[in-house]
């Protein structure tokens, strides 16, 4: 990328201000172009869901000075552009860290070879734009067709280059693409799609089939069974879940600065925190996922990293500083889905057979307000107005209700069963006990 | 104004648009967002980010649209956003999406500037975090457990918008904004606590000052107080109370259950009848009113829409009855919603769309408070409620406090929101842990039964309509009360 070797270059000078000059950096750059399309009531565009295109050049650089201050500072198109113009602003952002001296920076590594990239995808976004809109009106019509009275959904794809390289010698440039594709059948029956490549024919009439196959049953009220006893948690649901509730009291930092409700204690001697049956890894090299990369932000090499092992806490996720601090070594970081993968010792139960087995209770694919539930303590009080009810073990029409519990809590009752969804990477949680349920 | 710098920038993109027989609306942002956080005394972070691009809204004369946005505000760079604009409208033609000729009927509004900076240096981040520091100083003695950290977070944007039309408009004016969090949390019996507080506005300075400060201080105690009653009480029984929120969480209430259900994208809200919004009809008790717009000063105070038109401030409930909507150029007539220049962006690559800015609550005949409401306790609430006759031992009354943030879905008409603690009024002000209250939009506000002291208008947030992330802000009196409803309905997790 030019941007990337301009910029390298020009530390590389070791360029000076104020009498202090860049003796280390780091830096992450990004050059993006990106094409988005709404569909809003079954018909395309409009002034809010219009077709549009993004291009965008950008950097994030971590600047180390000879005084020992650091600055964190974005770099625009225009910054590129002018770099030495820059150079005071650079300057004027500089603090001393309060933890000791300045971080370490990445240095030569071994990188994973992964896939990230779809030729095809990358066609699409740059000279062929109508080949997504044909691609969302393909789908639109097919749900039609299949029976959905009403189509609402998007399509996001990206493509660009990444580089991330740091004055000790780390580099590493890549080509990404990214494709997300979500469909709502009749406002209630989602589907969704996020890879970094074109769906295929497959995909695409999953969703459709999904769409087509929910809308119709969850257009039917139905009430929660007094006896109902649990819910099925479906995997994009249980991912977000795991980044909301989870995930964050397992960052390193996190758990350093005393804000995890995990201790350094508990770290050092393996502390069993949820059922042994599990496993919770991090995996940043799985073909087209968008959390697949070669390396971190601040280069760390991906790779496959268990985070809990058998119910033993073994690693946090930590960047290159706290990896020092808590002499550990630094882990990938996803930062896009899947977030973290759940594995269990014995198979996932088919969604069917979990069905069968909750016998009475509510499958949640939403949970609205999320995002406002406690991290620190896992816990959750939220409505799911889309649920659907299952009812003498078969699944039936909408039922909203009120769901409440702690994803801790359900991942460490030996009840709690993983489900597995065909097409999905991540899986499902049917939960058994410990999860109050009601009518809403 | 820095926006003004880009006259060469503009004028490439009128000219090329005119040539390819476009009418664009294009939309220069140019922002400096400087975040600093302190913990315990220590920078731990310190960021600049640059935002500096320009979108273009491009209508062909059929009405068929497209968008681009650039990175690139050079003569170059707009060209080549107008030429990719007219390429994604010449592709909503092929697939025949929605149409729009509203911008055509827009009136010339000729160049203004608005919000022209002092010129002022800011200040340098050195010194702000040695005001930082000594702020956390000042909160020694504050108590939260064991392995206590105090990280206080300063966001100060420096934002200016430039918005031009075919039609002759060039509007530029600032939307710069300020705000300073503390965060305490440590440890209770193995269990994290957590308090937060915040200051905002729309001048930095102002918060860095002494009186702001301190009631950033007074807003901290207070909140980890009330998490450190809540960390270890037992959860609210769930169903149905009198409720009494916070303003913080009154603006959750109007925000999410009312503001949403009237923007004029919403195709069909619970608040709509056959595409129309049910202008006239009674929704809420008369003295109640509901009332949006910018307000000077304040954190997410906006003086022109996104599309370039002066930004009104809108009754959204007058006296009881609906009485408007959040429109932008893009409403259709038959909704019932005047044009209001509601639309908003969060940064130069969003559509515009019809958002808040500041939404209140207001009670006519509001009960006076003794007490600032920054250092209101869960026993001066219980006395104000005994005084305006609302504490009643045969209504089970909850005190909601801090708003964790919320989410509503206009078409169904339901809404949820988090708070971090509860306060049982009918049983002596007992704490009760966090706790999410959940209903629907009318049944809540239709509630509404009393306001209780001063407006209070500075609860802050960030709006993601549509994963586009806008300031908003808002609130009500101290204290606003709903009667028990069925519909809703507080619950938390055991």
């Amino acid at each position: 990328m030019i941007a990337a070797e301009r910029l390298s270059s020009r530390l590389a000078g070791r360029p000076s201000m104020d009498g202090a000059e860049i003796v280390g950096w780091a830096a992450e750059i990004a050059e993006t172009e990106a094409v988005r399309v709404g569909v809003r009531d079954s018909r395309f565009g409009g002034p809010y869901e219009g077709p549009d295109t993004t291009l965008r050049l950008a950097g994030a650089l971590d600047l180390h000075w000879s005084d020992g201050q650091r600055s964190r500072v974005s770099l625009d198109r225009h910054g590129f552009a002018d770099l030495d113009g820059e150079l005071p602003g650079w300057r004027a952002a500089a603090y001393r860290d309060r933890s000791s001296g300045l971080p370490r920076l990445a240095g030569p590594a071994d990188l994973p070879d992964v896939q990230t990239h779809d030729p095809d995808l990358a066609l699409a976004v740059r000279d062929d734009s109508g080949r997504l809109l044909d691609l969302l009106d393909r789908i639109r019509e097919q749900a039609l067709a299949a029976g959905v009275r009403r189509v609402d959904g998007s399509l996001r794809a990206l493509h660009g280059w990444r580089t991330v390289a740091t004055s000790a010698g780390f580099r590493s440039d890549w080509e990404e693409t990214a494709c997300r594709l979500t469909l709502w059948g009749d406002e209630i029956a989602p589907a969704r799609y996020r890879r970094r490549r074109l769906p295929s024919s497959d995909d695409l009439g999953r969703m459709v089939s999904q769409v087509a196959r929910l809308a119709p049953l969850l257009r039917q009220e139905e009430t929660l069974p007094v006896s109902a006893r649990g819910v099925i948690l479906v995997p994009d649901l249980v991912d977000e879940m795991l980044a909301r509730l989870l995930l964050p009291n397992l960052a390193g930092r996190a758990i350093r600065d005393g804000r995890s409700p995990f201790t350094p204690e508990d770290l050092d001697r393996g502390a069993r925190i949820v059922w042994s049956d599990l496993d919770l890894v991090v995996d940043t090299t799985l073909p087209f996922e968008l959390a697949t990369a070669p390396c971190s932000s601040e280069g760390v090499p991906g790779g496959r990293t268990t985070l809990v092992d058998r119910g033993r806490l073994v690693s946090p996720i930590v960047d290159l500083a706290t990896a020092h601090e808590l002499g550990r070594a630094p882990t990938p970081v996803p930062r896009a889905s899947p977030r973290a993968l759940l594995l269990s010792q014995s198979p996932p139960l088919a969604l069917d057979a979990a069905v069968r087995l909750l016998g009475e209770g509510a499958i949640v694919r939403d949970l609205p307000g999320l995002h406002t539930q406690q991290a620190r303590r896992s816990q959750y009080a939220l409505i799911a107005p889309d649920a659907q009810v299952v009812r003498h073990g078969r699944a039936g029409g909408r039922c909203a209700v009120r769901v409440a519990g702690n994803l801790l809590d359900h991942l460490n009752r030996p009840t709690t069963r993983l489900v597995g969804v065909p097409g999905e990477l991540g899986v499902g949680l049917l939960v058994l006990d410990g999860c109050q349920l009601l009518p809403a | 104004m820095r926006v003004d710098g880009y006259d060469r920038a503009v004028d490439a993109a009128l000219t090329v648009a005119r040539e390819a027989g476009l009418y664009v609306i294009l939309r220069i942002q140019d922002a400096v967002e400087r975040r600093l956080v302190v913990v315990d005394g220590g920078v731990e972070r310190q960021r600049v980010t640059r935002t500096l691009g320009l979108a273009v809204h491009a209508f062909a004369p059929d009405g068929a649209i497209g968008f681009s946005s650039i990175d690139d505000v050079t003569p170059d760079g707009a060209r080549e956003a107008v030429r990719r604009a007219g390429k994604m409208a010449n592709a909503a033609r092929r697939v025949d999406a929605v149409r729009s000729t509203a911008p055509f009927e827009l009136s010339a509004a000729g160049r203004v500037r608005l919000g022209q900076g002092d010129g002022a240096d800011p200040i340098s981040l050195t010194s702000i975090s040695l005001l930082l520091s000594d702020a956390q100083n000042d909160l020694s003695d504050l108590d939260v457990g064991a392995d206590r950290a105090i990280r206080t977070a300063l966001t100060a944007t420096d934002e200016e918008w430039r918005v031009v039309r075919s039609d002759g408009t060039d509007l530029g004016f600032s939307t710069s904004r300020a705000s300073v969090r503390h965060e305490a949390s440590g440890r209770l019996d193995g269990k994290i606590v957590r308090a937060v507080a915040n200051v905002n506005g729309a001048d930095v300075g102002a918060l860095l000052g002494a009186t702001a400060l301190e009631r950033l201080a007074r807003r901290l105690r207070r909140s980890a107080s009330d998490v450190v009653a809540a960390s270890s009480a037992p959860p609210p029984r769930a169903g149905s109370y009198r409720l009494v929120l916070d303003y913080a969480l009154a603006k959750g209430l109007a925000h999410e259950a009312i503001g949403h259900l009237c923007e004029s994208d919403v195709d069909g809200s619970v608040l709509m009848r056959g595409g129309r919004l049910r202008v006239g009809e009674r929704v809420a008790r008369e003295t109640v009113s509901i009332v949006d717009g910018p307000l000077p000063g304040d954190y997410a105070q906006q003086p022109y829409s996104a599309n370039g038109l002066m930004r009104e401030t809108v009754r959204l409930v007058d006296r009881g009855v609906l009485a408007g909507g959040l429109g932008d150029p893009f409403t259709p007539a038959e909704s019932n919603i005047p044009m209001r220049s509601a639309d908003r962006v969060g940064g130069f690559r969003d559509r515009p769309m019809p958002r808040m800015s500041n939404i209140r609550v207001e009670v006519a005949d509001a009960a006076p408070l003794a007490v600032d409401p920054s250092i209101l306790t869960p026993e001066d609430a219980m006395l104000a409620l005994r005084q305006a006759g609302l504490l009643d031992a045969g209504v089970p009354t909850l005190y909601l406090r801090g708003y964790r943030g919320g989410q509503a879905h206009p078409r169904r008409g339901d809404f949820i929101f988090a708070a971090d603690a509860a306060f049982e009024l009918t049983d002596g002000g007992a704490p009760r842990s966090a706790a999410s209250f959940s209903g629907l939009a009318e049944r809540a506000l239709a509630s509404i039964v009393a306001g209780i002291g001063p407006l209070c208008t500075d609860g802050m947030g960030a709006c993601q309509k549509e994963g586009s992330t806008v300031p908003c802000s808002g609130g009500s009196h101290a204290l606003l009360v709903l009667d028990p409803d069925p519909e809703s309905i507080v619950t938390a997790a055991r």
